[in-house]
């Protein structure tokens, strides 16, 4: 049968793409010759569309043999690149030492650039991030002014205010038990008022997003999950919408599913739900727990929008004078208050890894430069045989370009298996702002990256080279005579910048190191091994506060105490450096509210009996709580206060016995039966805040952690707990176990990181300019083999060689010092606000770092001095 | 004009046409070789002015209705590189045109 008549001949198709690609003169014959073969052939279908298969190859072939590049290529690219790959490849250990050091910095300078990208440039992927603004509570007693509104303050906020387009609330850490079947989870919840996603500017990737009023209370319960949410227990099933969920034993029906690029500000949920779900917070004006974000209408600026704030703040204060004592108000652009303090460390870890990049760079420079100058032979062949000087320019350039290439192509790889890890130990602080992945951006980036470190590396060998072939001549190139000095002082100045660059890094990452010791090495206040906790949980609708929940706890503590390896269990709301802040106003007794409204606030903590015991907080003064210290009406109401609370709200440590109100002068009076040791309870930066603790019994606990101190293995320990609460109720998770061990280490894995890496990063500089100050040495001492061969002719001893050549490599580390001195003073600028324990200008920490890049340098310089002194006199002389 | 080196499937493509094969599909059936091969050697062929090409009339494929088919026709330079390649192949000798050409 003949192919179709009139119509198109199968793989027709094909051949009208692929002519796209030939020449215009040429297209329309190739295409009709083409598809008159097809047209005629007597072929089945499938042999006439594998045959068009080969118009591929025919196609490529006259692209190629017509376009501009193939002449190019054929006449000085292509040959350039072939001719640069032999000359690598006759070098190997040479190829292999620049481009590994290259392939190290690109990876290394593209990995930290996938942080910044992510973090900084996409973390925030709001519309009009610009109009974005949070707005805070300033709580002058406190010196606080990043505190939370409460929720009756925020919905006063947004229905007096009119700077606003829209002003959202949102408390992102709470949490909720997920049960369904075979399910029994705590999910992280992002409790919001129903216009927070339109004042962020997103929508739900599916389904809806909040209604106006279902953030009230009484509404309906509705959810929108978080896109990892909806994968892993929904399996993306668009069905998923308008399904209930139960949340804490109440059900939530879902109305949306937000896109994987969606972050919930402050924190990374798993599902939004409208504020409802704080329960009694909603209505406790005292609490303040809400941060605010708005959004600004066209026009207005943050300087006006705070004018009203500060107006609606002092009606507040007038209308609800106990809660809203002494609060003001702040607004800021959200950008900066978001990544206020994750923006710093992430750019001086960027600043660091350039300043490896251009070390690296300038190491390549050197090597290549050095290599230049000993294929004088070869170039000065060249051009004495026609290559003109901008010739063997672009040969050269296309080396170092071609050592870009694979250097960079290599460390994308770095960059890849970098990025991963640093995905996997960025600290929480980082991690909850964006994804980091490597992505189109950041492969642009290193393009980038290497098209400048190709110039960089290869601009001034090729000037160089192109001018010693043109103004050689072939016998002074064959004899190898002395080199030019003008290569020396430009192979010095590399070598300066390397280690003026490399001792800013090293001192750097010495103060660092200093800061990193000193936090690890305070005292936390409390036992720092042997101690497991864990979050547990009772529902509100399944357990009546009181006599049920304490009933609960009391029995698990007991059999917990009694497993074997146990030394004693007991249980907290807020465990320390994991929950942070919960506040409450104290009111010392007999003294005024005016006078109590200039204390600062304590802590709030509900703790068991034997806490303290289990923690190893120390009792400086009193008891502890008592099984005894009940909520009965026969007891007394119990405090236990710290150290710095006691001192603050009485003015004394020993303050057992006085009478404190927390929250208000309508609140109970507690009595202070105890005083305890200090605990850095925030962050192991802050000294410790007055923290006030009340029974568990009194406070009516039904949540909190579990703690539990062992001797031992953790792990049959941890099987036990969840054994036993699990014969007491199966629907309970035990939930965010950790040990103390990484309580300790989670508090400072942010110092730890930036530290880390810097230290590599300054390890690298170092070991990079000691290996460029080697190759220098190394390199002058093969100029100066005759001269070194003369002085010792003359009778120059060995050992004054030796100095000579040392002396020579300091002299580069002294004329590096003035240069080092300013980048020191501006890093030590950048990192002061990182430090704990150490003063950006702390003396004996830069001799130190000094030092040991004064020790690498003269360790760089001993091998080529031994090699110079070794020269014979008689050889070098005659060579 | 560049020299075109005879490699055996370009040699093969010129003995295919020595033998009167007249196009590219028809010379793929005689030799066997790929689409891929054969189409570009008959580009560099023509280039270096071994054999030369004409369309065939409009007014026959238009009577067929069907499009034109390009046709090519060995010249002497060609013939004159096939006896050089027949002396370093010999396997060159078993190219034969097909034996029922596929109606044109």
């Amino acid at each position: 049968m003949n192919a179709p008549i009139g119509g198109r001949p199968p793989g027709s198709w094909l051949i009208r793409q692929l002519a796209r690609i030939i020449p215009r003169a040429h297209r329309e014959s190739w295409r009709d010759e083409w598809i008159g073969e097809l047209s005629h052939s007597p072929l089945p279908p499938w042999r006439l569309r594998l045959r068009a298969l080969g118009a591929i190859v025919d196609a490529l072939w006259l692209a190629r043999h017509h376009s501009s590049w193939a002449r190019l290529d054929s006449t000085r690219f292509g040959h350039d690149v072939r001719y640069a790959a032999r000359s690598l490849a006759r070098r190997p250990a040479f190829s292999l030492v620049v481009v590994g050091t290259l392939a190290l910095c690109i990876g290394a300078t593209s990995s930290v650039f996938s942080v910044v990208e992510s973090v900084l440039l996409r973390g925030l992927d709001y519309r009009d991030l610009n109009r974005l603004v949070a707005v805070w509570s300033n709580n002058a007693k406190e010196s606080n002014d990043h505190y939370q509104a409460s929720i009756g303050d925020y919905f006063d906020w947004r229905d007096r205010s009119r700077s606003f387009e829209q002003l959202a609330g949102f408390f992102p850490i709470w949490t909720a038990a997920y049960t369904a079947p075979d399910v029994a989870e705590r999910l992280s919840v992002g409790a919001a008022s129903a216009n927070l996603l339109r004042t962020l500017g997103v929508r739900p990737q599916l389904g809806r997003d909040f209604a106006e009023g279902e953030d009230k209370r009484g509404a309906p319960g509705v959810a929108i999950l978080a896109h990892a949410m909806w994968t892993r227990f929904f399996q993306q099933d668009p069905a998923a919408i308008g399904k209930s969920i139960l949340l804490d034993g109440k059900p939530y029906t879902v109305i949306g599913v937000m896109s994987p690029a969606f972050t919930f500000p402050q924190n990374r949920v798993d599902v939004i739900v409208p504020l409802p779900i704080l329960g009694s917070y909603f209505d406790r004006r005292g609490v303040h727990m809400l941060s605010v974000i708005g959004r600004l209408r066209a026009g207005v600026t943050i300087e006006s929008a705070h004018g009203e704030m500060e107006s609606i703040a002092a009606q507040l204060r007038t209308e609800h004078p106990k809660e809203d004592a002494g609060l003001t108000s702040t607004v800021r652009p959200l950008a900066a208050d978001l990544l206020g303090d994750v923006r710093r460390p992430i750019l001086v870890l960027f600043a660091a890894v350039f300043a490896v990049l251009l070390i690296g760079c300038a190491n390549v420079a050197n090597l290549m430069l050095s290599r230049v100058m000993s294929r004088q032979q070869e170039l000065s062949v060249r051009t004495a045989m026609g290559a003109p000087p901008g010739a063997i320019a672009r040969q050269l350039l296309t080396e170092s370009a071609l050592i870009a290439v694979v250097a960079g192509v290599l460390g994308v790889g770095i960059a890849f298996g970098a990025t991963k890890a640093a995905a996997a130990a960025l600290p929480q602080s980082i991690a909850r702002i964006g994804v980091v992945r490597l992505d189109a951006r950041v492969l642009t980036f290193t393009v980038v990256v290497c098209v400048v470190v190709a110039l960089i590396c290869g601009a001034v060998p090729a000037l160089r080279g192109a001018r010693n072939a043109n103004d050689r001549t072939l016998p002074d190139a064959a004899r190898g005579a002395s080199r030019s000095r003008a290569a020396r002082r430009i192979h010095s100045a590399l070598v300066v910048t390397e280690l003026a660059l490399a001792m800013m890094l090293v001192v750097s990452a010495g103060l660092l190191i200093n800061s990193l010791t000193h936090l690890t090495a305070i005292n936390p206040g409390f036992r720092t091994h042997g101690v497991l906790r864990m979050k547990l949980e009772l529902p509100d609708v399944k357990y009546r506060r009181g006599a049920q929940s304490d009933q609960f706890f009391e029995t698990l503590l007991r059999d917990v105490g009694a497993l074997p390896g146990v030394r004693s269990a007991a249980m907290v709301s807020r465990f320390p450096l994991h929950d942070g802040h919960l506040t409450s106003a104290v009111m010392p007794e007999g003294m005024s509210e005016a006078a109590s409204d200039l204390l600062p606030d304590a802590e709030y903590r509900k703790a068991s009996a034997r806490y303290f015991e289990t923690m190893d907080i120390p009792v400086i003064a009193g008891r502890p709580f008592r099984p005894t210290d009940t909520a009965d009406s026969t007891s007394q109401l119990v405090a236990v206060v710290n150290r710095t609370a006691a001192i603050k709200y009485f003015g004394t440590p020993n303050a057992v016995g006085k009478r404190l109100r927390l929250g208000g002068s309508q609140t109970p009076l507690f009595t202070v039966v105890g005083v305890v040791g200090d605990v850095r309870e925030i962050s192991l930066r802050e000294s410790a805040p007055p923290v006030a603790f009340i029974s568990t019994r009194q406070g009516l606990a039904t949540a909190g952690s579990i703690v539990i101190s062992y001797d031992g293995a953790p792990g049959p320990v941890l099987a036990g707990v969840r054994r036993i609460v699990a014969s007491l109720d199966k629907t309970l998770p035990v939930y965010d176990v950790q040990s103390i061990e990484e309580v300790l280490a989670k508090a400072a894995a942010g110092d730890r990181f930036t530290t880390t890496l810097l230290s590599a990063f300054a390890l690298l500089a170092l070991v990079l300019a000691a290996l460029g100050t080697y190759a220098v040495i190394a390199y002058g001492v093969a100029d100066r083999t005759r001269e070194i061969g003369v002085r010792m002719a003359l009778g120059a001893q060995r050992g004054e060689v030796v100095a000579m050549v040392i002396r020579d490599g300091m002299g580069l580390f002294v004329l590096a010092l003035p240069f080092a001195f300013v980048g020191i003073w501006w890093a030590n600028r950048a990192v002061a606000s990182l430090l704990f324990g150490v003063q950006a200008s702390d003396l004996s920490t830069q001799v130190i770092a000094l030092s040991t890049l004064a020790v690498a340098t003269a360790v760089a310089c001993l091998i080529p001095a031994r090699r110079a002194a070794r020269v014979d006199p008689s050889l070098a002389i005659r060579a | 004009m560049p020299p075109t080196r005879i490699t055996f499937p370009t040699a093969v493509v010129l003995a295919a046409l020595s033998q009167g094969c007249r196009y590219g599909f028809e010379i793929m059936d005689a030799t066997g070789l790929a689409s891929g091969t054969v189409y570009p050697i008959l580009r560099r062929l023509e280039e270096a002015g071994m054999l030369s090409a004409r369309w065939e009339r409009a007014a026959d494929a238009h009577d067929e209705q069907r499009p034109p088919r390009r046709y090519y026709q060995i010249t002497g330079a060609g013939r004159q590189a096939v006896r050089d390649a027949m002396a370093r192949f010999p396997a060159l000798a078993g190219v034969r045109p097909p034996a029922a050409p596929s109606p044109t």
